[in-house]
C-alpha cells in the first residue's frame, strides 16, 4: 500500500497495462518526453520507448483518427486529448466513427481503446479550458464513460478501460491530480459501470462524480453535524450507469440530489433523475434536486469560478434546506 | 387561503373524539372562535370553536362519527378568500326546520388508489403534495389512512415516521380492539335469549370507554387484592369535632375520603412502587416522582376518575378542597379531558353505599387501586395501656388495595396497607388542621 497522487495513478494504471499487454500503445501532445502537461504519463516513454508512446502534433483529429485505425488493426490504444474542451474538434471521429463502428460492421470489427482527457474547472483556466463535458460524451450511444475521483479508482479503472473491448472516454479530473490517496499494492483491476457508496447514510442520497465528490463529502460530513445522516455515492461510470446502488439507495432514504459540476441543462443528473422517477416513484419523499453550476460558460475570476461551482457548503445547504421544508 | 378544521388534541392521552353535533352548516358565515361543531371525545363532551373567521366550505366528519385526533372535520373558506372552483355545497333550503342537518361530504374511508388520492387532495383545496409518494405508498402498505395521520414533518407534513409510528402503534378503539381485548381461548357465554319487552341499545360513549378500559386492565396486569381492617375510631372523632368549624370559618368540607387520601399519598412515599407504571413493553418500570391522585367519582352518567394533580404536595384541608373541587366539576360536566388523565395511583370509595369491601379494578397504566369500605360500628377487642383486654364499639373499615402482581409483591402491598392502617389509627392530623 502506498500514497499516490492521482496524476501518479493515472501512469502506473497505463503502466501496469503496458506491461502485461505489449498491444497497448500511447499516443497524444507532450505524453512521451514531456511526461505529458498534466505530468500524467510520467515515465511511460522511458520504460517503453518511442514506439509505444507516441508524441503527435497538436492535431487532435489526427491523435484520434490513428488511435481508431490502430485499434482496428490490432492494438489497443490509449488516446489523450489533453483538455476535454478539445472534443468539440474532433467529434466527428469520436461520434460518427469509433461509437458506430461496431454497430455498423455488425460487431465485425470492435474499438479497444481508451481516449483519455483532462477534464473539469476550478483551476482558473477560463471558459475554453475547464468545461466538464463528461455529459457530451454520455449522449452519444457507442461510447463507455468513466470518471474516475480516488487514486485507487484511477487505476483500476484505467485497466478495466484498456480491457474493454469497446471505446472508453476516461475523464481525469484536473482538479484532482494533486489529490492523494492510498493504493493497494500489485496490479489493480476495477469494473466498468460500477458506483461506490463512499458514505453511508440514512437520510438523503447525495450523487457525485468526478472533483463533486470530495465536495458531496464535505458537505455530508456538515449535514451530519447538523444531524443529517447523508448518503454519498461516487458515480463513477455515466455509462454503463449502476442504478442498482442508485436506486437501492434512493429506495433507503427517500431523497436524491445530483451534485454536477456541468453546466445545468442535460447534466447527467437530469438523466438519473428521470430515471430515479421511472422506477422509484414510490420511493420519493421529496422532490429529486440537482445542485449544478449554472448554465453559463465558467468564469475566468477566481471568485466567480469559486461562486458558482457547486461547494461543500453550497450542497449542504441545498440538501438540509431540502429536507426542512 | 382554506382554512381547514381538525379533531382538536384535547388531552395528553386522548387518541380520539366523535362529532356529536354541527352547530353551522355549509355555507354558513363563521366568526373567529365562534363554536362550530360538538364533539364527546374520552370522557369529555366540548365545544370546537373555529380557527378563524370565513364560510363553512364543506363537513368532511357527518355526526356520530369517531376519528382520531388531528382528522381533518371541515373546511373554512376564509372571510377575504374568492371561492370560486371551490366545491361551494348549497346551503339548505330556508326556512325548513329539518334542513339543520348540513350536507354532508363522506370522509374517505380508507386509503384512496394512489392516482385519485391526488386528484382528490387537490380538489379539496387542502395543501398540495401534503403526502410524498413514498408515504403513500406505506401508508397504503400498512394500512394505514392517511386522512387520520398527524403530520410531524415541516409544515406538519406527514413523514415516513409517521406512517411507520401509526403502524406500530396499538388500534385504539378502533373496531378491531375489541377482537384483540378478548383473550386467548375464551369464548364469550353466549347471551340470554332475546324476549319480547327486552330492549337493545347501543352504549353510551362513556360506558364503551369504561367498558374498554376494564377489559384492557384485567387483560393486561396480573392483579390481586389485599385487604386490612382499620380502626378509623380517631378519625371519625376528630372529624366530627373539627369539621363544622372548617366548614364554617373556611368553607372546606372535610371528608373521611380526605384523611384517606392524605394517609394514601403518604404511603405512597413510603412506598414507591406503588406510584409507578409499567410501559408497553412489559419490562421497563416508570416510577413517578409526582402523587398524582385519581379520584373515582360516581355520577348519574356513570363512574369518572378526575386526577388531583400533585396530591403528594398538598396537607389534609389542601386534598378536602381539592377532591370537593374535582368532585363538584365532575358532577356538573365541567371537566377537561387533562382533568382524566395523568393519575398515578386511584382511590375509590366502595363503601358509599354500603358496600364492606370489593376487588378494585386498576386504572390500565397504574399498578395500584386502593378501595375504601363502609365505616360500620363494630364490637372490637382492644388492649388497655394496663394490659387488659376489653371489648369497645369502634368505627371500622376495611381497605382493600388492588396492585399489578408484576411489579409489587404482596409484601409491598402489607407494607402499604399497615403504613395507611397505622396513620389512620394513629389519628394524629392536628398539624394538617393548623
Amino acid at each position: 500500500m502506498a500514497e499516490l497522487t492521482y496524476r501518479d495513478a493515472v501512469s502506473r494504471g497505463i503502466a501496469q497495462e503496458m506491461r502485461r499487454d505489449p498491444n497497448v500503445v500511447l499516443i497524444g501532445e507532450d505524453i512521451a518526453g514531456a511526461g505529458g502537461v498534466f505530468k500524467t504519463t510520467v515515465g511511460l516513454f522511458d520504460e517503453f520507448g518511442p514506439k509505444r508512446v507516441i508524441d503527435t502534433p497538436i492535431a487532435e483529429q489526427a491523435i484520434l483518427g490513428a488511435c481508431m485505425g490502430a485499434a482496428m488493426t490490432g492494438l489497443r490504444p490509449v488516446a489523450e486529448i489533453m483538455f476535454s474542451d478539445f472534443f468539440a474538434v474532433c467529434w466527428d471521429i469520436v461520434v460518427n466513427e469509433i461509437a458506430k463502428t461496431r454497430y455498423m460492421t455488425n460487431g465485425q470489427v470492435t474499438l479497444p481503446l481508451v481516449i483519455k482527457t483532462g477534464n473539469g474547472g476550478g483551476l482558473r483556466f477560463g471558459a475554453q479550458h475547464s468545461q466538464s463535458i463528461e455529459n457530451w460524451a454520455m449522449a452519444v450511444p457507442g461510447l463507455k464513460v468513466v470518471t474516475p475521483s480516488t487514486p485507487e479508482d484511477v487505476v483500476g479503472l484505467m485497466a478495466a478501460a484498456i480491457r474493454s473491448d469497446d471505446p472508453v472516454m476516461f475523464f481525469e479530473h484536473k482538479g484532482l491530480y494533486a489529490s492523494k490517496g492510498e493504493v493497494p499494492d500489485g496490479d489493480i483491476l476495477d469494473t466498468l459501470g460500477t458506483a461506490k457508496i463512499r458514505r453511508a447514510g440514512t437520510d438523503a442520497t447525495i450523487l457525485a462524480l468526478g472533483m463533486m465528490v470530495p465536495r458531496a463529502l464535505a458537505a455530508a460530513d456538515q449535514l451530519s453535524e447538523r444531524g443529517i445522516s447523508a448518503e454519498v455515492i461516487d458515480v463513477r461510470s455515466l455509462v454503463p450507469l449502476d442504478t442498482t446502488t442508485i436506486l437501492t439507495s434512493l429506495s433507503k432514504t427517500g431523497r436524491l440530489f445530483t451534485v454536477e459540476e456541468n453546466p445545468r441543462l442535460l447534466g447527467w443528473g437530469a438523466e438519473i433523475a428521470s430515471i430515479a422517477v421511472e422506477e422509484c416513484f414510490w420511493d420519493l419523499d421529496g422532490p429529486i434536486q440537482r445542485i449544478t453550476t449554472p448554465h453559463i460558460p465558467l468564469p475566468s475570476a477566481d471568485s466567480l469560478e469559486d461562486l458558482v461551482m457547486p461547494s461543500a457548503d453550497s450542497v449542504a445547504a441545498t440538501v438540509e434546506k431540502a429536507l426542512q421544508s | 387561503m382554506n382554512v381547514d378544521v381538525t379533531m382538536p388534541q384535547l388531552g395528553e392521552t386522548v387518541a380520539e373524539g366523535t362529532v356529536t353535533r354541527w352547530l353551522k352548516k355549509v355555507g354558513d358565515l363563521v366568526a373567529d372562535q365562534e363554536p362550530l361543531l360538538e364533539i364527546s371525545t374520552d370522557k369529555v363532551d366540548t365545544e370546537v370553536p373555529s380557527p378563524a373567521a370565513g364560510t363553512l366550505l364543506e363537513i368532511l366528519v357527518p355526526e356520530d362519527t369517531t376519528v382520531d385526533v388531528g382528522v381533518r372535520l371541515a373546511v373554512l373558506g376564509s372571510a377575504d378568500a374568492p371561492t370560486n372552483g371551490l366545491p361551494l355545497e348549497p346551503a339548505a333550503p330556508e326556512g325548513d326546520p329539518g334542513a339543520s342537518v348540513p350536507a354532508i361530504a363522506v370522509p374517505e374511508p380508507a386509503p384512496a388508489p394512489r392516482a385519485h388520492a391526488s386528484a382528490a387532495a387537490n380538489a379539496g383545496g387542502g395543501p398540495r403534495h401534503q403526502h410524498s409518494p413514498r408515504v403513500r405508498r406505506l401508508a397504503d402498505e400498512a394500512g394505514v389512512p392517511l386522512t387520520a395521520l398527524v403530520g410531524t414533518g415541516p409544515s406538519g407534513r406527514v413523514t415516513a415516521d409517521d406512517v411507520r409510528r401509526a403502524a406500530a402503534a396499538p388500534v385504539v378503539a378502533a373496531p378491531a380492539a375489541p377482537a384483540e381485548v378478548a383473550a386467548p381461548g375464551v369464548t364469550p357465554a353466549p347471551a340470554a335469549a332475546f324476549e319480547d319487552g327486552d330492549r337493545r341499545e347501543p352504549m353510551t360513549r362513556l360506558r364503551s370507554v369504561v367498558a374498554d378500559r376494564m377489559m384492557t386492565s384485567l387483560h393486561t396486569s396480573a392483579q390481586l387484592t389485599s385487604v386490612v381492617e382499620v380502626d378509623v375510631t380517631p378519625v371519625v372523632v376528630l372529624r366530627r369535632r373539627v369539621a363544622p368549624d372548617l366548614q364554617e370559618r373556611l368553607g372546606v368540607r372535610l371528608t373521611l375520603t380526605a384523611f384517606l387520601a392524605k394517609a394514601a399519598v403518604e404511603a405512597l412515599r413510603a412506598q414507591p412502587i406503588l406510584n409507578a407504571s409499567i410501559d408497553g413493553d412489559g419490562r421497563t418500570v416508570v416510577h413517578h416522582a409526582k402523587q398524582h391522585l385519581g379520584i373515582a367519582v360516581d355520577t348519574d352518567k356513570g363512574l369518572m376518575v378526575p386526577v388531583v394533580k400533585d396530591a403528594g404536595d398538598l396537607n389534609l384541608l389542601g386534598l378536602s378542597r381539592r377532591i370537593g373541587e374535582v368532585a363538584e366539576r365532575t358532577r356538573s360536566g365541567a371537566l377537561t379531558a387533562d382533568d382524566l388523565s395523568g393519575g398515578t395511583f386511584t382511590l375509590t370509595n366502595t363503601g358509599s353505599r354500603g358496600a364492606l369491601w370489593d376487588t378494585p379494578i386498576l386504572v390500565p397504566g397504574q399498578v395500584a387501586i386502593l378501595g375504601t369500605g363502609a365505616v360500620v360500628e363494630r364490637p372490637v377487642v382492644l388492649v388497655r395501656p394496663d394490659g387488659e383486654r376489653v371489648i369497645a364499639i369502634r368505627s371500622m373499615a376495611y381497605l382493600a388495595l388492588t396492585y399489578d402482581h408484576r411489579l409489587v409483591d404482596g409484601a409491598d402491598a402489607a407494607r402499604f396497607l399497615t403504613t395507611i392502617k397505622d396513620r389512620l389509627e394513629a389519628g394524629r392530623f392536628d398539624s394538617e388542621l393548623a
